[in-house]
Parts: C-alpha cells; structure tokens; sequence
C-alpha cells in the first residue's frame, strides 16, 4: 500500500481506493449483465421462436385455404351480395340518414346533461334523508327544518327524474328510426362473419404469432418484450404456459407425493397438432394421435402428459435434464455431438428409448396380457408364457400358469437315457426351433465340459431312477398314410408344426409363438416309439393329469395311424441327432462334483464320509437331484421329487424399478452401457455373458446358470419392454383400465384362452385362426385331389402354395377356395357370447357334441375344470357386454298364424333352409363344404335374439359367411304375416325353436 | 512416469502411511517443547515459515493439484462443487497457518535479540481512520464478494440431485465437508461417543484453552517460543484430527467408505479385509486361547481395566515424571483438565492406530454401549 500524502491524516490514498472501487464496480457489472444473460439464454428459447415462425407459416398456409374454401362457398358468396345490396340501399338515403344521426347526436348530450342533474340532485337528497333520519330518531340536529329541506329536495330531484327520462325515451325513438334504416346490412354482416368465421380466427392467430403482421405498437411491445428480464412479461416465450400440472398422477418424492408437472411441450411444442406430423424432432406430432393424446383419444394430453408414459424428468426443461435416453449407439453419438448428452445421474426413470417405450402400457395395463396397439409388449408378454420366464423367476402377473415344459414324471416310459443326455447337452441339435433352452455348452461353462457331461449324466439318471410306471397299450398296425392324412385334418397343426426343415421365424409374432404351442412333431421316432405315441395320443392325460394337450377323440386305430406317420419316415427320423457316444460315468469326476454341492449344506469331513459309504449309483441318483434343484429343471417340468420347490430366480415383478447400482455388470463395465435395459439385453442375449473373465476365479458350481434361449434380437426387445414394464406399484401413477368384475373376468378368460391356445384353431376378438393355413394345404392336397379324381372341375389345380398370398391368381377362384377352405376350418368365436347360451357352452366344453358333422377338425376335449368352463363362458358373455347370468326365454307357439307362416319360410318352397343346413340326423342335398350347421341345437344352442340379428344380415356378424341375407335391408320378398320382415324373422326364429326334440 | 506417481501418492496415502508420517513428523514442525526444538532447527525447519519457504508450500501445492488435473477421477473429485471449498479452506488455512507463523518467527527472532516485538513497534503507525479508510475498503471487499458469488454461482451450478430417499442412501453417503471429521471418527468409534461426546469435549475444550495457558507475558503478539506446547498441541488437534480428518473424508473415502487413494478408480464392490475383533477377544481367544467367558464384566474386564489405566493411572504417573515442572506450575486442577482433554483427544489417534494395527473393534464392547 503506497503511503498517504504528506499532510493528510489518510491511511490509504484515496486515489488509488477510487481505482479499486471503479475496477470492482465494473466487475459488478459485468458479472450481474452475465447473470441476466445465464437466465435468459434457455435452451428451449430458440426453439420457441423457431417454431412461432413455423407455426405463423402454417397459420397463413391455412388461411389461404380457408379464403379458397370460403370464397367458393355459396353462403359466403350469398352474404356478400347481400351485404352489398344492402350497403347500396344505405348510400342512397344517406343524406336522410346523416341528418337523423347529427339530431341523434344532439339528443344524446341532453339526455347527457338531464341525467348529470338528476344524479347530483339524488346524492343532495340522499344527504338530506340522513340528517333528518339523525335529527329525528337521535336528536342530532333541528328535525322540523331537515325535513322540510328533505321534503323540498324530493320534489326537485322527481321533476329532474322525469325530464330525464324523456331524453332517454326521444333517443331511443331516435335510434329507432336510424336502425330501420340499416338493419339489412348489419344481419348480412352478421351472416358474413358467420361463414368467415374460421378465417377470422386464423387471422387474429397470425396477428398475435407474426410481427410482420402486427401494428407498429405492438410490434415494439414484441421486441421489448423479448429482452432480458422484461422477457418475464413474454406471452409466447416461456415455460410457466406451456406446462401441464396433471392431476391425479403424481411423482413421488419420497416423503410426499406431488403432482407430476411436465414441461416437455416447451420444446416438444407441436407435439398434439396433426399439421406437425411431418415436421422434425423436437416440434413433430407424437405418431398415433388417435390413440395418444387428442382430447377424443383415450389417453388425452391433460389427463395423463408426456412422462407418465414415457418416463423422463417433466420438471426439465433442457436436453440433459430432462432424462432423454437414447435408443441405440449411433444416436447416442449422434446426441453427444448435437446436444452434449450425458446421463442425468440423478434420476431414477430415465425415458425409456424409443424402442421399448411400450413398457410405459404395463403400468396402467398391468393385468392384460394383450394392449391394443402395444405390438412389441404383447409379443414379449407371449414370449414370457412361451419360452417359461416364470418358472424360474416370480413374476406377478404370470403367476399361476402351468409349468412351460413337458412332465418328466413317466420319462422311463418316453425315451431312453442316452437321448435324454444328447438332448440335454444340446437341445438345438434335435430341434433348431426348440423352446428348450441350453444349460451347457455355453461361453462360462464351455471349458468345463468334462464336468457338465457327467452333470447331464447325473441328472437323467435321477429322472430315470424316480420315473414312475406308464403302462403302454399294444397298438394295432398303424398306416402312416391315413396317419398324415389324420395329423393335417384333425387340427394337431393348430399348436404343432410338422415340417423337419422348419427354423425359427425371421419375424416373430403371436401367430407364430401360437403356431409353436406344442413341440413340432419331428424326430419322434427318435425320442420315443410309436407304442409311446399311440398311447399319449388316445388318452393324454393318461400319462400326463395335468396336460395342455387335449384329446382329439381319436379311436384305436386312428392313433395307431397317427402313431405309425409320426415315428416313421423322414418326419420321425432324425439321422445326425445323437450319434456321438454318450461319455462314460466318470466316477472320481462324479465324486468330485458331489462333494462339491454336499460340502456346501455340511462340513467337508462330514461330506467325505457320506461319499465313501455311497454306492455309486447312489451317488449319481443323489447328485443328479442336487443338480436339478441348482438348475431349476422343475421351474418348467413335473419331476418327482420337486414338487413344492420354490422357483430358483430372481422376482422379476418389480425388475423395471430395480435400481442399476444392483444389477452386476462383471467385468463389462466398458461394453455394456450402464443402465438397466442396456444389462437386460445382453442378459438375455447372452445369460452367462456377466461371468466373463470370472470363470478361474469362481467356482462352476457360482457359475451363472439361466439358460440360453437364443432369441433373436427382436425377441429380446420384446423381452427387455416388458422387464422396463414390471415396475413397483406405484400408485400415483396408476390410471388403470377399470377393474369392474367384467374387466376382470374377462382378463382371466384371456388367460385360459392363451393357456390352451384356442387362439391356434378359432379367431378370436384379437386374432387367431391360424389353422386355416394349415387346413388349406391339406383341403389342396386332399379335397382337391380327390375331386381330381373324381374327374370334377379342376378348380383348384394351380393354387400357389402359399395359398393366401396369390396376389396374381384369379381373384374369383381365389374368394371361392377361402371360402371352401373356410368351411372346413373352426369356426369363428367373434360375438360367441351374444351367439351361444351358457348352458350349451358349459355343457358342449365338456363334451363337444357336433354342430358341423362335415368338418374334419376336431373340437378338443379339454381337462377343464367346472371353473375354467365357467370362466370362458364370463369370458365370452362380459366381451360381448351381454346381461349374465341370466336372460329371458323364448317360448314359440306351435299352432296359430305365427307359426304356420314360420314353417313355410323354412319349407323348400321359400327359404330352402334345409337345402344347406342340417336338421338331426337329416343331411342337406349338396356336397359337404356346403353344408351349414344343424338346426335342430338352436333350441338348446343359440340365444334368440342373435338368431333374429343374424336373419336379418348374417354378413354383418360373420364376414363372408355363406348365410344369404333374406332381408336385404330389413325388407322382404314375402307377403306372409302382413309382408312385416320383423314379424317374418321372429315366426321364423320360433318355428326354428320348435325344431328341437322335445317340442314336437 | 506419470502412473508411477500416481502409484507412489496412492500408496503414501493410504491412512495407516499418511497419518503415522503426520503424527510423527508434527512434533518435529511443531515443537511441543525444547528438545524438539533443538531438533527442529538443527534440521532447518524454521525455514518453512520464510517467503521462499511459503513459496514453496503453495508451488507444490498448487502443483500436486495441477498433476492430479491430469486424472479424470482425481478432476472429476476436485472440481465437484461441492468439493470446491475444502480446496479453498486448505489454501486457506495453510496460508493464514503460514502467515502466522511468519510473524511468530520474526518476534521470536527479536525477542531473543532482546528487541520488543513488531507489534509493539508499530502500534503508532497502526491507527485507521474509520470514515473514509475503514468504511471505503470494506465496501468495496462487499462489492467483490458480492463478484465472487455471482461468478461462482453461474460457473459451478449448485448440485441438484434426486429426492432424498432414507432406503436408498447414496453411496458413499457424505456428510457435509466441515463435519468430515466427525464422520471420520464415527469409524473408529461408538456413535454416541463419536457423535456426542467428542464433539462436547471439543467445544468445553476450545473454551478452556484460556483458563489453562494463563502466561499473559505474550499477549499482544505473535510469538511460537513463548507458548510452544499449548500452540503445538493445538495445532496437533486442529490439522491432524481435525483438517486431516476433512482431507480423508473428502478425497480418500469412497463407496463403501473404503479408503481410496486419490488417483484410484471409485470401484462400488471394492472388496477389503475387515475382520475387527474387541481386546476381550484378543486378550481371551488369542493370547489365552480360551473362548469368552460368560459374565460380561470379566469378559470386558482387561478392556475396562485398559480405560482405567489410560484414564486414572497415567496422569499421576506423569505428573510425577516427564510433566512434573509443568504440575507444580499448574496446580492439580487445570492440571487434571488439561490431562484429561489431552488423554481424550489423543485417544483417537490411538484407536486409528490399533484398528489398523490389531484390528481392534471395541476396547469394551456392551451390547448398551462401546469404547
């Protein structure tokens, strides 16, 4: 510090503490000017005018349009003309006019003047009455002389009211007279602005959005208004108007739950406007408005926002913080770059990528098992049932399903040993499609092959020794032709798929997993023998109680037939498949692997004893059930032994909220990236691929064990959506689909329709008939053929194989052999529960009684318990929305007019009912694929209302059906009963109900 | 060359290293008395308290933190904002360390050449004028303040992170940097004491620091010779227990709070052998291979008897001894205090030694409470 000048009393000198106070000032400055500028500079800033610009361009676009359409519009045209006419009458009496309006104006201020008068003179009186009210009851004052001045100024104000008056009553005379006068021209104004109305508010939006179109005023308050700090003031720059606070849905915030307040429209600003559909990210319309946030949708914008859905962080208002997740590693990069994108650490619901934004549905949706719309989460939800997930792993939603596998509970009596290893150690090489997933063989147990051979080994002897005993029925000569021929016809290929070459589909999707429903019959005649098959065919829960496969009803020798096709051949023959030799039983190897899993339940000296005094079959039977509980066989198959075991993995129910700090990345820290959906796909990729590098320093019996399912990549986005799905329930986020008892009931039927994959045969309200494929190949190879034969028309001669994909072919033949193939396919469910009664569908899932005796495929007798009958028919009847359980009946005349005319529409002189129906045990005339289902169950069968809606247009309930529609349009052809279709249908349907046994 | 380094400070760094150096190095800084002050000169130490010496500090200060820059983690650690402060309080604190050390060096200097100390030298030259010298120059530190937490703010954003959520706790969960210490000792000891007691002891012991060193023949001035042993053993709890303890908790705890050498990765399953048994243990199991006998208090009794002794038995054992002059100036009660915070404050030190030495968990170890 200098020292002070000589002569002053000054520690510091004053000049150079000015410097310093300048220099800071300024440092003030600039940092607060940098302050102002960190405010308003905002990422979403730009974008907003961006799109005000866009969005005046699309106004003005649409102006055009709306001024093209208008000014073509005949009521706009009218009410110019009109307003024209009119204007013209005006200007020729405005000299009259103008003079009424300037006495108008005169009359105006008098009224003015008169009214000002009368108002000052009402307040004096008003004053008057309260001294005389405080003079009179309060003694404040003189009561005679307040009164008399009351009194006086009452007359003058009443004389000053009516003069008032009068001036009001001469102007509005006057106003009178002038709107007579132009009254046309104000209404055809008024129906001008009516048809210009749209026009006009389009106008007033680009006057607010486009400053060129501003007046000058306005304009410098829209530059003004844009500045730092006066920007607070901005009505189209900013975020507070731009938000939703959504009710209902909250965030949770761990010690309270608040509103869940999203701010993404403040980029994503064209987001609900159809005309931004083909705009680019961030201003594009979300891609289903149908479905998503229109107010006719249902899912409205203001009811459920951006992020619960989506996830992400609402509150954010820029790139980084709002928790975007980018979908795959090019937009990673490419985010990185354009936005300097990082991970929002601190954030426990990052937006789910692109590719698996479905996973959002389960939240609200989380007991269906099929979403509308939601592809790739229903194929996974499917493919979770299909592949078994919930074996191993608790998973709510699935709970209580069947087990995905076969039973091994009579495996002795099923295939050998030696298979049962080669199949174990590489289930792919029997069947590439298989659903049996690989436990060995794989990239952390691979160098420990010696061990998992006897593993295998182990456990078939343990599955072996526990089998219990299936008595096999000698079967009578099969003929493997008529075997094939039974196989394709009687619906088997609904579930299973007969083709050796088959892969697994490039595309998969609910008709392929349901066409992989059962195992694919080939190579049988390798796994088993066709004694084996005979038995299991003609009665499979003979072997099985608790078996999906239903029986066909199949006698003696058609399951010999289907036996002797199935195990023969090329299509029971699976030459490459176990034809290197079963390793020997390794017993140092063997006691090795037993001490191994003993030592871990008792000490290792313990351990050795009881080793030393097994034989080794002991050994090999007591390490195989050790293994089989490691490994969790029993999550998908019956084993003895093994049936109140808990499953063995990991609960998925709450998977998706599982924070990533728990999921072990091993040595994959850099390959894999760290989130959870990034963990999920390379976990069902590859299962073991975690124990990379870990493999020497654990031990095999640590190592990972789920199975590989090689899926394909689409089948594990599908998985991975629905892991990001099971999420906690979180109850502010819940906006479920009701959960009314019919919602319900109807859920559960789904499930069971699922379970035993009705969906395989009939066509459902979600797809399904996927038969009909299958029946096509055989109705080609069959029916066709043997019309060949016969020397009948060659129709059908030079069908494509792909039968429904012959876009060149003749169209008319092609509609003529859907529709024969049609007929021999099931029929379809949709509508089934305002079709059918309840108690005919009870009665007819127990023992299905023959509604169409010219089909070939058969209706399964199911195993179905009385609950599960009763489900379906809740299922079908809440579906449909009919009143259940009970309903009011029909009870038909048998004499009278009513009926007699009922009989003659049905007679072969009108309708020819008969011609194509049958009725009992009475066959119509023409071939079978014309025949249509017997009349005589409508009685017990059809509820009767549906058979008057299907009178009346039966191509309304069933497209394409073959039912002629005799009331075209509710009219009629026939003069019975008053020429009155109604009454026609009705005496029609009650003859119909007579038909049954017991009426006549 | 550059990952050698790094290595040789991981390894220096690590506690059982670190603070062995520290605790025996201080003495020698901070001479407690006149034979570690001999010491101290005869190695040159005083030079540390120079204006090169003091260049010194900082250059490699600054430098080590200039070389740590080179590593993302270690960058990454040093510019969190929140970590931003303690940067800022250990310049701080060894500046004005310095400074005043400086001047206590330079008084002592005088003082032996029989000179009165600066202070009183200049006590004329020292009168300021309130208005306008006084008033002026705090203005204008207001304004700059004001600068600095503008610039502060807009260049290191305030860390905005998740809702607080009490069942899932960062990790490594930190408390706030000016109480890093006390976090620190809840390592070593029971809540309660870590929690409660030690830092009571802390406050009662800073207010009776005056009613101890009672010498007034120094006030006014900065002088070390003078009143070497209340400076040095109030040094030795302010850097060692105290900024030490920050320095740690900061930049040495990780996930787990695992200690991490500075330029070693965070790894979250960092795995350590810590397998701490109590002095019943050592003494019943180990030494006298028995196991542990049932009643609690002969179980606890070698711990409990190692408090006594620590507590009871050494102050008169040392008032005899090595601290008789320092007794008989004292007088038995402030000597008691004195001994007792003394005792109490080096205790930490000395469970940090024997948990990484003997992995001692508990001298006594009650299911109610834990020394």
């Amino acid at each position: 510090m200098p020292s002070p000048p000589p002569g002053e009393q000054r520690h510091y000198n004053p000049i150079t503490l000015d410097k310093w106070f300048t220099i800071s000032c300024v440092l003030f400055l600039i940092s607060l000017v940098w302050m102002f500028l960190q405010d308003y500079n905002r990422e979403w800033r730009p974008l907003q005018k961006e799109f005000r610009v866009m969005d005046a361009e699309k106004t003005r676009a649409q102006m055009e349009t709306e001024r093209a359409r208008i000014e073509s519009s005949d009521d706009y045209q009218e009410a110019r003309a009109l307003l024209e006419k009119a204007s013209r009458d005006v200007a020729a009496r405005s000299e009259q006019l103008s003079a009424a309006r300037s006495e108008r104006h005169s009359l105006e201020k008098e009224y003015a003047r008169a009214q000002q008068m009368f108002n000052f003179k009402k307040a004096d009186l008003d004053a008057a009455k309260y001294k005389f009210e405080e003079a009179d009851s309060h003694g404040h004052g003189d009561p005679v002389a307040t009164r008399q001045a009351m009194e006086a100024l009452t007359v003058e104000t009443d004389a000053l009211g009516i003069e008032s008056e009068k001036a009001q009553l001469a102007l509005a005379a006057k106003d009178e007279s002038i709107n007579a006068v132009t009254a046309e021209t104000r209404s055809a104004e008024r129906s001008l602005s009516k048809s210009t109305r749209q026009l006009d508010l389009l106008d007033r939006k680009l006057k607010a959005l486009d400053p060129a179109e501003m007046s000058t005023i306005n304009q410098i308050a829209n530059i003004v208004r844009d500045m730092p700090i006066m920007d607070m003031a901005n009505p189209y720059y900013g975020v507070r108007d731009k938000q939703l606070i959504i009710e209902g849905i909250t965030d949770d915030v761990i010690f309270s739950r608040v509103d869940k307040v999203d701010r993404c429209m403040a980029c994503h600003l064209g987001i609900a406007k159809t005309d931004f559909a083909d705009e680019a990210q961030p201003f594009t319309a979300h891609p289903n408005l149908d479905l998503f946030l229109s107010d006719a949708s249902p899912h409205p914008l203001k009811e459920f926002g951006c992020t619960s859905c989506h996830n992400g962080r609402g509150r954010g208002v820029s790139f980084n913080s709002t928790a975007h997740s980018p979908g795959s590693v090019e937009q990673r990069k490419e985010w990185e770059d354009e936005h300097d994108w990082h991970k929002l650490h601190h954030w426990e619901h990052p937006m789910y990528p692109l590719k698996y934004a479905e996973a959002g549905c389960l939240q609200c949706h989380d007991g269906q098992k099929t979403i509308p719309g939601a592809d790739t989460l229903n194929l996974g939800l499917a493919l979770v049932e299909r592949a078994g997930c919930y074996g191993c792993h608790t998973i709510e939603p699935f709970a209580g399903r069947p087990k995905a596998g076969p039973s091994l509970r009579r495996i002795g009596s099923k295939t050998t040993q030696d298979w049962a290893y080669h199949w174990i150690n590489n289930p792919k090489a029997f069947r590439e499609h298989t659903w049996m997933p690989s436990f060995f063989n794989q990239s952390n147990n691979a160098q420990v092959k010696d061990r998992s051979d006897q593993e295998i080994k182990a456990m078939v002897a343990y599955l072996f020794n526990k089998s219990e005993d299936y008595a096999l029925q000698e079967p009578p000569e099969g003929d493997a032709t008529h075997g094939e021929e039974l196989v394709r016809s009687l619906g088997c290929l609904g579930c299973h798929n007969i083709d050796p070459e088959r892969v697994r589909p490039e595309i998969v999707t609910l008709a392929t997993l349901r066409s992989e429903h059962g195992p694919a019959l080939t190579g049988l005649g390798d796994k088993t023998t066709a004694e084996w098959v005979y038995n299991w065919v003609r009665n499979p829960t003979g072997y099985h109680t608790g078996t999906r496969m239903p029986d066909l009803r199949v006698t003696d020798q058609e399951a010999a037939d289907i036996a002797a096709y199935l195990c023969g051949g090329d299509l029971g023959q699976h030459a490459a498949f176990g034809s290197t030799p079963v390793p020997e039983t390794d017993a140092t190897k063997l006691k090795e692997i037993t001490l191994d899993y003993m030592s871990s339940v008792m000490t290792l000296a313990q351990a050795r004893k009881s080793i030393n005094a097994m034989t080794e079959e002991e050994m090999v039977v007591g390490v195989g059930e050790r293994l089989i509980r490691h490994y969790g066989c029993f999550g998908c198959h019956d084993i003895p032994g093994f049936e109140n075991e808990p499953p063995i993995g990991t609960d998925l129910t709450e998977e998706g909220s599982k924070p990533v700090v728990k999921l072990d990345f091993g040595n994959l820290h850099g390959e894999v990236d760290h989130v959870n959906h990034a963990w999920f796909n390379a976990k069902l990729q590859n299962p073991r691929v975690f124990d990379k590098g870990k493999e020497k320093i654990k031990g095999p019996r640590a190592y990972l064990k789920m199975p590989n399912f090689h899926l394909t990549q689409q089948e594990t986005d599908a998985l991975v959506t629905v892991m990001l799905g099971l999420r906690k329930n979180d109850p502010g986020l819940k906006r479920h689909k009701p959960r009314t008892p019919e919602n319900l009931f109807v859920e559960s039927g789904e499930n069971l329709v699922r379970a035993l994959n009705c969906q395989g045969c009939h066509e459902l309200e979600n797809g399904g008939g996927d038969i009909r494929a299958s029946i096509a190949d055989w109705y080609r190879d069959y029916k066709v053929d043997a019309s060949e034969d016969d020397g009948a028309d060659d129709e059908w001669g030079d069908e494509e194989d792909d039968w429904g994909d012959d876009g060149d072919g003749d169209g008319e033949q092609d509609a003529e052999f859907l529709s024969q193939v049609a007929s021999f396919s099931p029929p379809l469910l949709l509508g089934e529960g305002r079709k059918v009664q309840p108690d005919w569908l009870f009665h007819f899932l127990e023992d299905p009684s023959s509604i169409r005796p010219w089909l070939k495929v058969r209706m399964p007798t199911f195993n179905l318990t009385d609950d599960e009958r009763n489900t379906f028919i809740k299922y079908f009847n809440y579906l449909d929305g009919e009143s259940f359980p009970f309903a009011g009946s029909v009870h038909p005349a048998i004499e009278g007019e009513q009926y007699e005319a009922g009989k003659r529409l049905f007679s072969g002189d009108v309708f020819q009912c008969q011609r194509c129906h049958i009725s009992g045990d009475e066959m119509p005339a023409g071939t079978p694929d014309m025949w249509a289902p017997n009349l005589q169950a409508v009685a017990s069968r059809l509820k009767p209302q549906w058979v008057l809606d299907w009178l009346l247009d039966p191509q309304a309930i069933i497209p394409g059906t073959k039912m002629p529609g005799y009331f075209p349009d509710g009219g009629t052809s026939q003069p019975d009963l008053d020429a009155d279709a109604h009454r026609q249908m009705v005496a029609l349907r009650d003859y119909l109900l007579t038909l049954g046994s017991d009426s006549e | 060359m550059r990952e050698s380094i790094q290595h040789f400070i991981n390894t220096l760094s690590q506690p059982t290293i670190s603070f062995l150096i520290l605790f025996f190095l201080f003495f020698f800084i901070f001479p407690p008395n006149a034979w570690f002050h001999r010491i101290n000169r005869k190695l040159g130490l005083e030079a540390l308290w120079t204006v090169k010496g003091g260049i010194a500090i900082f250059a490699s200060m600054t430098a080590l933190l200039i070389f740590g820059g080179f590593d993302a983690n270690f960058r990454s650690i040093i510019l969190k904002p929140d970590n931003v402060p303690i940067i800022l309080l250990l310049f701080g604190s060894i500046f004005f360390l310095w400074l005043s050390m400086h001047q206590a060096m330079q008084n002592d200097r005088r003082l032996r050449g029989d000179e009165p100390p600066e202070e009183w030298v200049k006590e004329s030259d020292r009168k300021v004028l309130v208005w306008p010298d006084l008033v002026y120059i705090e203005l204008i530190a207001m304004v700059l303040c004001m600068v600095l937490l503008l610039v502060w703010s807009i260049v290191l954003k305030a860390p905005l992170e998740e809702p607080a959520d009490p069942s899932a706790t960062p990790n490594p969960s930190k408390a706030p940097w000016y109480f890093l210490a006390l976090q620190e000792m809840l390592v070593y000891f029971d809540p309660w004491l870590a929690g409660v007691v030690f830092p009571t002891l802390i406050i009662v012991g800073l207010m009776a620091i005056p009613y101890m060193d009672t010498d007034r023949s120094t006030s006014g001035f900065y002088s070390y010779e003078k009143r070497r042993t209340f400076i040095s053993l109030f040094l030795f709890g302010w850097l060692v227990l105290w900024v030490y303890m920050i320095i740690v908790g900061t930049f040495l705890r990780g996930p787990g709070w695992n200690f991490f050498g500075p330029f070693e990765r965070w790894d979250l399953h960092k795995v350590v052998a810590l397998n701490n048994v109590n002095v019943s243990e050592i003494v019943y199991v180990k030494m006298l291979g028995q196991t542990l006998p049932d009643g609690i208090l002969i179980r606890e009794g070698p711990g409990i008897l190692l408090i006594l002794v620590y507590f009871l038995v050494i102050p008169p054992l040392l008032a005899k001894t090595s601290l008789k002059g320092f007794f008989n100036r004292m007088g038995s009660v402030k000597y008691s205090f004195f001994i007792f915070f003394c005792l109490t404050a080096l205790s930490l030190p000395l469970k940090m030694l024997s948990r990484w030495f003997l992995n001692l968990k508990y001298f006594i170890a009650t299911p109610w409470f834990n020394i």
